[in-house]
């Protein structure tokens, strides 16, 4: 096999939605046995050149080549009869049908009387768990499997398929170290039988790890493409938001000592947190960040009764407060702007209207009758407040666009005039310009004298925004520094709970258990992959 | 509006005309096809435009229409109720027995009537809500129960209700036979329900996002519970009405009432998925299935007919609904 043998070759891709341009004369090359790093930001158009690879869009322009050919992917079945296969972070699994099934679904092997051959099924589909060697039964329900356990289901089945060039978005952001350990060993596994691999990750770290070759994305265009290891982290992180970092976010205070919004005393939480205290004043933005899983997201639930409370207390506005339901952390001042606004921040099919006074409602009533010129007032307002931009307030909310549906969220609490505004990933999947809107608007309701709580798995919103970060690690505080002069290193370092130079000691232990630290560099992660 | 001068130009406070003619388009659709429904059959049979057989219609209508009322609230939810057709049997069974060749006993028999609707709309509100068990499935449960209550009281149908009660489903009130008056106060009162109360909202909020409802703080469980109560006594509103039209007890007579409310209530718009649709569609569903029924009789074609056709309109229907859904959708 040549050193440079190109498998996929995607030419001058351009790619338009309505009022967004996604990709603009993207050119992207693949190196068969290589793994390909795709990085940068959300909303940079990883997703939507992956998903012209899988013939889910057409382009607007431009060409792919596979294996020097000319290749026209009208549909996911071409994709994948070309040999391209993606893993998407939501897995296309039958949770109750077997690994077995899993694997071979859809080319179930039949006997004489057209039945499944269940004994030629297993035996199929125990060739792939023996050529990577993977410690799972082959008769066990997808459903009883772990994440990292579905995840190397997904791999075997794009292998059954012939996959030649497999795509991985963002497979370890629901991993633990170790399990991420153990998926690098099995992408070390599939390069060396000569697939290829596009890895998608906002984790740097581990880009370095695994990566031959990093393409950078910004705004739709190709911002730079070269051997991993003639890009250094710090070119990296320059490339993806390089000077943006001032431009974006609005300017950060020093910690206040203002009186306290909120005030957590020793709260757990069974399995989750443990002897949380914090303290978050008026005018204050206070970042929680970490690795995914420690704790974060469940932080900021505890705040709207969304998970239990063991032990602890928490006080609102100097008062202990039960906030064990969401009515009850409504009443109490608090507004939850969710991580996953379509699922617990919107009615979709309800419009812009509706969705901003439904939390109100309660006050919008004269007898039992909604006071509609009330609701309508409250709306607009609200509307006004946040810049939502649509034709009217009568659009369903799921025709908008991401950025007007997360400022929908946002009006929606506002109009409760709330002291302690929770946030989590506020700028999720929505585009740049809309961002830029988020976070001043976060920051105007801080400077009205309102606490705002911000999780975010991207550190440098969390940088960006917060007068302080929380680091989290395994549900405790690990560490609680200034916004202004907090780095990603020095957040990574408490939320791994390792110090650098213990990092580089773990990632060279044997096991395959490596913790990929911030300022390892290029070479010493090669060393530890070969 | 005051406010609205005061938004940003982007957006404005109300809509434009096409808008709002977008917005209501499922409206628009589905009356656009009960036109047409009533200018083929009045092609095909002139008789069928004469204001006797229209009040004829909508008499036929009626107890449908009652039901379907119901059965809007419960789909909005996103929930389904499929045992509105046993709840209006048992009424009318309950009703035979309290009211048998007993004038003094009508009041009574139809207040005994109502309670039993409301009772299992209750159960099928709390069954879905504390047991967690689907809509469908609880509803199918107490579809069977109410069914074989009622069978259990009457076997074969009889039982005589007074020829007085007989008013509510034969008299007329200024040229206008009763029926249409209760048909239209259901109406009017289900559709001021759903877009001038709390209540209403709460319902389409439900349907829209029940998690995203229940983190706004606002109390889903009581909300569904109310759906399935509005659904049952409506079911039983339409069981009086039966049993004044028949004047006896029959345990079969609500059997089809079940399907046919979803049915209307899907032709009339409203989304399987909740959250989305109108009582005005619901109208005009009901009203597509009870013409139909009505010009096959009057043209002398088997009624059989008539399945085949509403089902083969049902589909077209929901599918052009699906098919502009898509094409405008983000």
């Amino acid at each position: 096999m040549s050193e440079t043998e190109t498998i996929l070759e995607m030419r001058g891709i351009s790619k338009s939605f309505p009022g967004v341009r996604a990709l603009n004369a993207v050119t992207f090359t693949c190196v068969k046995g290589q793994v390909h790093a795709l990085v940068g930001e959300n909303g940079a158009g990883k997703s939507t050149l992956m998903k012209i690879l899988a013939g889910v869009y057409q382009p607007d322009a431009g060409e792919i080549a596979l294996r020097g050919k000319p290749a026209r992917l009208q549909n996911p079945r071409d994709a994948q009869s070309h040999g391209i296969s993606i893993i998407y972070q939501e897995f296309n699994l039958i949770p109750f049908m077997t690994v077995a099934e899993n694997i071979m679904l859809g080319r179930e092997p039949r006997t004489r009387f057209g039945t499944i051959d269940k004994t030629k099924l297993n035996h199929e589909a125990q060739v792939w768990l023996d050529l990577l060697n993977v410690p799972i039964r082959l008769r066990t329900p997808v459903e009883e499997l772990s994440v990292a356990q579905q995840q190397i289901v997904e791999i075997m089945k794009a292998l059954s398929y012939d996959a030649e060039v497999i795509v991985m978005d963002e497979p370890t952001a629901a991993l633990t170290p170790i399990e991420v350990g153990n998926l690098f060993r099995y992408i070390h596994l599939l390069k060396e039988r000569g697939h290829t691999i596009i890895f998608i990750s906002h984790r740097l770290d581990e880009v370095f790890a695994i990566a031959d070759w990093i393409t950078i994305l910004k705004d739709g265009e190709v911002v730079t493409s070269q051997p991993a290891e003639q890009i250094t982290k710090g070119d990296l992180v320059r490339y993806m938001v390089g000077r943006e970092l001032r431009e974006t976010f609005p300017p950060r205070r020093e910690p206040s000592q203002a009186e306290p919004v909120l005030e957590l005393r020793n709260v757990s939480s069974p399995g989750r947190l443990h002897n949380v205290s914090l303290t978050v004043r008026r005018g204050e933005v206070v970042g929680v960040a970490g690795l995914e899983g420690h704790g974060q997201r469940e932080l900021t639930r505890v705040l709207f009764g969304l998970e239990p409370v063991s032990t602890g207390q928490i006080l609102v506005n100097g008062k202990v407060t039960d906030l064990t339901s969401p009515r009850k952390a409504m009443r109490a001042g608090v507004a939850f702007v969710s991580d996953d606004r379509k699922v617990e921040g919107l009615q979709l099919p309800l419009s812009i209207r509706s969705n901003i006074s439904l939390p109100s409602l309660n006050r919008l009533h004269r007898l039992l009758l909604v006071h509609h010129a009330g609701e309508r007032r409250l709306a607009a307002n609200a509307a006004k407040e946040v810049d939502i931009r649509s034709s009217s307030l009568s659009a369903e909310v799921g025709t908008l666009s991401g950025g007007n549906q997360q400022k929908t969220v946002l009006a929606k609490w506002l109009t409760r005039d709330p002291d302690l505004i929770v946030v989590g990933e506020p700028t999720r999947g929505i585009d740049i310009g809309a961002k830029v809107e988020v976070y001043r608007l976060l920051r105007e309701l801080a400077d009205r004298g309102k606490a705002v709580v911000l999780f975010s798995s991207d550190l440098i919103e969390v940088i960006g925004m917060s007068d302080r970060v929380l680091v989290m690690h395994d549900g405790e505080i690990a560490a609680d520094m200034p916004g202004i002069g907090a780095t990603e290193e020095g957040i990574m370092r408490a939320a791994t709970g390792y110090d650098i130079s213990d990092i580089a000691d773990l990632g060279a232990a044997p096991g395959g258990s490596t913790l990929f630290g911030p300022d390892m560099s290029p070479a010493v992660s090669r060393q530890n992959s070969n | 509006m005051a406010q609205s001068s005061a938004l940003q130009k982007n957006t404005r406070d109300t809509a434009s005309i096409s808008e709002i003619l977008y917005s209501q388009r499922n409206i628009i659709i589905i009356y656009g096809l009960l036109l047409a429904i009533l200018i083929v059959a009045t092609i095909l049979q002139p008789r069928f435009a004469t204001a006797e057989n229209i009040k004829n219609v909508l008499v036929q209508a009626t107890a449908l229409g009652i039901i379907s009322v119901g059965q809007t609230f419960v789909i909005l939810t996103a929930g389904i109720d499929i045992s509105v057709g046993s709840i209006a049997s048992l009424v009318v069974v309950i009703m035979s027995h309290l009211a048998d060749r007993n004038a003094d006993g009508v009041i009574g028999a139809v207040l005994a009537g109502l309670a039993a609707g409301v009772l299992v709309g209750l159960l099928n509100g709390l069954g879905i809500t504390r047991l967690h068990v689907s809509p469908f499935m609880m509803t199918l449960g107490t579809m069977s129960i109410a069914a074989g209550v009622a069978l259990q009281l009457r076997p074969q149908p009889g039982g005589l209700i007074p020829a007085d009660f007989g008013w509510l489903a034969s008299n007329q009130f200024l040229g206008i036979p009763v029926p249409i008056y209760l048909f239209a106060l259901v109406v009017l009162i289900g559709g001021f329900v759903l877009k001038f109360t709390r209540f209403g909202k709460h319902i389409y909020a439900v349907g829209g996002n029940e998690e995203t409802t229940r983190l706004s703080g606002l109390p889903t469980d009581r909300i569904k519970i109310g759906a399935y109560l509005v659904s049952g006594l409506c079911a039983a509103i339409a069981g009086v009405f039966l049993s004044s039209r028949i004047r006896s007890g029959d345990a079969s007579i609500g059997t089809s009432f079940g399907l046919d409310s979803i049915t209307a209530v899907v032709l009339g718009g409203t989304s399987l998925f909740g959250g989305k649709g109108s009582l005005a569609g619901t109208i005009a569903g009901v009203f597509i299935i009870a013409s139909l029924s009505n010009i096959m009789n009057l043209i002398g074609v088997s009624t059989y007919y008539q399945y085949i056709l509403k089902g083969g309109i049902l589909i077209i229907a929901v599918s052009f609904y699906y098919y502009r859904r898509r094409s405008h959708g983000a």
